[in-house]
């Protein structure tokens, strides 16, 4: 399994792949608020457009450089534009 | 005209000029990338550019250029020859409407046609969409991805830009735009996997359009995200990289101009172009100016219109609805207020736009700051200044009175030795004028290099011209250009021209070969023109060599008999250089026919006097079967003459230096009258001996003891070909003189080039002696 939940958290382990994203999906819509990826290998695209379409505060760092670097910054902002109510539309 | 137009008419010029040379170029090899990136660079430049005047057919037609070139540096067409010519052929008429906008500030009514007809032929280049066969659906794809992809400026700002065009020196960074299909994850792809696997990955971006949609309605295995990245890497190995997903990913290499000149609209403002971002500014003080009452709501809607349209072009359509409607919206008796707000609001704050704000200042130092940073491979433009001629010729005019000023010093150390006795304080005027003398020299070579131009910018205008006349001729000729960047003085340059025109055609009219003759002559089937241009001394020699077949002296010498430019006699004697020589004559053209292209027999005499004019000497040199060199010696500067004086009596006349031979005394029994005529022996030939004060119809009195003299001074001049001997009572000093041609009431007397200021404060009148042996 590479989809975790801690609490409100969701984790993701190792490799998520394309099939992982309907889990990351079932979690985020049953009331988890958070994602840590600290665990994460690979991210495929579809559980990115998972985490983009969520906008849920992300913590930690993946183990994946490359995803940390590119990623980290359009998550986090994606992120912080969706706390307000009245939130734009993802500006990255 | 206002400033912004008329920078904008300057820069349009350089850069229709730079574009068709490119254009040129690519004619050569099509498969010359960088020349495509100029052009397109140059055209979408100008296209940027033009969007702030009036002027949209202007804008059209460019617009469907820059089309052209957009997909044929994307290699989504392949440039053909026509595509050149058509290309030409619209950038000459931007060039005429571009001098109907100086002119008038408009464009002439018929402009909306021709530019329809005009972006429609150039449409037309791109293949039609319905004869795209079902296999190429992968290119129509790309095709359509290539609006997204040109604007970079959308998913990055203009800072990111620039530093990935930095890292990817010289070769430029790469946009690469990843639209995957929305069933890509079924067939195992991974688009993010891809992105994050870029060699030299400089930024990165993704663009979910669906992310306003709530998470419940999303389907997790639709791919509905577009990916964008900057790579500083070889586009090849881009390429290598997405080779499996060719049809969902468009990889384009940024040009310089790209940053700035598509901006982005997240950041709006902080990307405009320059001069959108000084008109913006122009705005607000205009709204700032105290206005009466009844004007103000026209001005305010002026400079909303004029903002709505600059932020138009620059693809800030949203920022322009916005503007619009937010100026609608406001009272009446804040309109104002709300219009300078939001346009402070677009106008990038000063502190992190440093290169914009400096690019707001005009001038071509400014291009160059604009486009170094993001393309090393451009060799920055030279920093200069504009400055108008009118200017530097007041300069030199200063130069000329401080010139003359100063060679009144030795007349007044002259007299404080000779009338006052003071001859310490003579020595001591002598030596200050020295030094005065030696800053004025310098002075008058600074402001004359100020007047330096290189040829080149004469001959860059050749190449189009020899091409077109070729093309129209049916000949196959190559030009060559060397020395291009020996300079002279502008007046010179721009007398050359013409001149040059006319010997250029003349050879391609009459002197080359059609390809047909040249191979049954065995030549090669292209012929070479040659244009050069290189230093001899303190003169710039030109020349214009081509391998044609060459002129028959034979042909010429007959012709000019009939025409009754030589007679029997002469015809008899005259050498075939001599011959050749006559084409210069009036009235005569040796072509069989007359063609649109030269010869109505006025050609070649009008280069002569042209040539004479500006002070130059023309030859010629031809072989038959072999080719003709005419060449033109043209000094170089027009600004200062040397001259000699003479005397004649109490009065001194300036005589042109280049046109004098020698300086003899010739002990008066030498003189020999022939049939009442006087003529004298030098160095075994009988020259003709005039005197000059006859010739200017000088009182006899004036010229003493001129008779009584055992010698006669004579001044050994060749005019027209022809030595002749004048006399003269004496001959005084070479000097070099700032020339004024004769004003006023004077302007119409014959037989003088010009006046010079002596350093006693006389004027020197200077002879025009082709004129007086007339």
């Amino acid at each position: 399994m590479t989809i975790g939940r801690d609490g409100d958290t969701v984790l993701l382990e190792d490799v998520c792949a394309v099939d992982d994203a309907e889990a990351l999906m079932g979690h985020l819509q049953a009331g988890a608020t958070r994602i840590d990826w600290s665990g994460c290998t690979h991210l495929h695209t579809a559980c990115l457009q998972v985490m983009l379409a969520a906008r849920v505060p992300i913590r930690g760092t993946p183990a994946n450089p490359l995803l940390a670097r590119w990623l980290g910054p359009l998550l986090d902002a994606g992120a912080a534009t969706a706390l307000p109510e009245t939130a734009s539309p993802l500006e990255v | 005209m206002n400033d912004l137009l008329a920078q904008f008419v300057v820069e349009a010029r350089e850069l229709l000029e730079e574009a068709a040379a490119d254009l040129l170029a690519l004619e050569r090899a099509p498969d010359d990338e960088a020349a495509v990136n100029r052009v397109f660079r140059s055209v979408h430049t100008l296209k940027g550019s033009s969007g702030l005047f009036d002027a949209r057919p202007l804008t059209e037609v460019l617009h469907a250029a820059e089309d052209i070139f957009q997909a044929v540096r994307e290699h989504t067409l392949a440039l053909r020859p026509e595509m050149v010519d058509l290309a030409l052929k619209a950038l000459d008429q931007v060039g005429l409407w571009i001098d109907q906008l100086e002119l008038h500030e408009v464009l002439a009514p018929g402009a909306p046609k021709i530019a329809k007809i005009l972006a429609g032929d150039l449409r037309a280049q791109f293949p039609q969409p319905n004869a795209a066969k079902p296999v190429e659906t992968g290119a129509a794809l790309r095709a359509e991805a290539a609006p997204v992809a040109s604007d970079a400026g959308r998913w990055f700002d203009a800072a990111t830009l620039r530093a990935a065009a930095e890292a990817a020196e010289p070769g430029g960074a790469s946009l690469i735009s990843y639209l995957p299909e929305g069933t890509c994850f079924f067939r195992g792809e991974d688009p993010l996997h891809l992105m994050l696997q870029i060699p030299q990955l400089q930024a990165f971006v993704i663009d979910p359009p669906a992310s306003g949609a709530p998470l419940a309605e999303l389907d997790p295995f639709n791919c509905d995200l577009r990916l964008y990245a900057l790579s500083a890497a070889d586009p090849a190995e881009l390429e290598a990289l997405f080779r499996y997903v060719p049809e969902q990913v468009t990889i384009r290499l940024l040009g310089a101009a790209d940053p700035t000149a598509t901006p982005g609209s997240a950041a709006a403002g902080a990307g405009l172009p320059a001069l959108v971002q000084a008109l913006l500014r122009e705005q607000i003080e205009m709204l700032a100016v105290d206005t009466p009452e009844e004007e103000l709501a026209g001005r305010i809607a002026a400079a909303a219109a004029v903002v709505a349209n600059a932020l138009r072009f620059c693809g800030e359509v949203e920022a322009a609805v916005r503007i619009a409607a937010g100026v609608a919206a406001a009272p009446e008796d804040r309109r104002r207020e709300t219009l300078r707000d939001a346009i402070a609001g677009l106008v990038a704050p000063a502190a992190p736009q440093a290169d914009d704000v400096l690019a707001t200042a005009p001038g071509p130092a400014t291009v160059a700051a604009r486009a170094a940073p993001a393309d090393a491979a451009e060799p920055a433009a030279p920093r200069t200044l504009r400055v108008e001629q009118a200017k530097v010729d007041a300069l030199m005019t200063l130069i000329g009175e401080l010139v003359v000023a100063k060679n009144s010093l030795p007349f007044l150390a002259r007299r404080a030795s000779v009338q006052y006795g003071l001859r310490d304080f003579g020595r001591e005027i002598s030596d200050q004028y020295g030094t005065i003398d030696r800053i004025a020299q310098e002075l008058r070579g600074a402001v004359m290099a100020v007047r330096m131009m290189p040829v080149g910018q004469v001959f860059q205008r050749f190449p189009r011209l020899v091409r077109d006349l070729a093309r129209k001729l049916g000949k196959e000729v190559d030009l060559v250009i060397e020395g291009g960047e020996t300079q002279a003085d502008k007046n010179v340059i721009e007398t050359l021209f013409d001149p040059l025109l006319h010997m250029v055609r003349n050879s391609l009219d009459h002197g080359i070969e059609t390809p047909d003759n040249r191979i049954a002559c065995g030549k090669p089937a292209t012929a070479t023109v040659r244009l050069t241009a290189r230093h001899e001394a303190d003169r710039v020699e030109i020349e214009v060599i081509d391998d044609g077949r060459g002129i028959d002296p034979e042909a010429i010498k007959r012709k000019a008999y009939e025409r009754g430019v030589i007679d029997q006699t002469r015809f008899a004697t005259i050498s075939d250089d001599e011959a050749t020589m006559l084409v210069f004559a009036a009235g005569l053209s040796t072509a069989e026919t007359i063609s649109d292209v030269s010869g109505r027999g006025v050609g070649m005499d009008v280069v002569r006097n042209a040539v004479e004019k500006a002070g130059g000497r023309i030859s010629i040199r031809s072989v038959l079967g072999k080719g003709t060199t005419v060449r033109l010696n043209l000094p170089l500067s027009m600004a200062v003459s040397r001259v000699m004086t003479v005397a004649l009596g109490e009065r001194l006349f300036g005589v042109p230096m280049d046109l004098i031979h020698a300086t003899v005394k010739v002990p008066r029994d030498d003189v020999v009258s022939i049939r009442g005529k006087q003529a004298f022996v030098l160095r075994e030939r009988v020259v003709p001996l005039v005197d000059l004060a006859g010739l200017l119809d000088l009182p006899e009195a004036a010229i003493d003891k001129a008779g009584d003299a055992d010698e006669v001074a004579v001044l050994v001049v060749s005019v027209a070909n022809e030595t002749i001997g004048l006399a003269v009572s004496a001959f005084g000093e070479g000097m070099e003189v700032i020339l004024k041609p004769l004003e006023g009431v004077l302007a119409g007397i014959d037989g003088y080039i010009g006046t010079a200021l002596l350093g006693d404060g006389r004027v020197l009148l200077v002879l025009d002696l082709k004129e007086l042996m007339r």
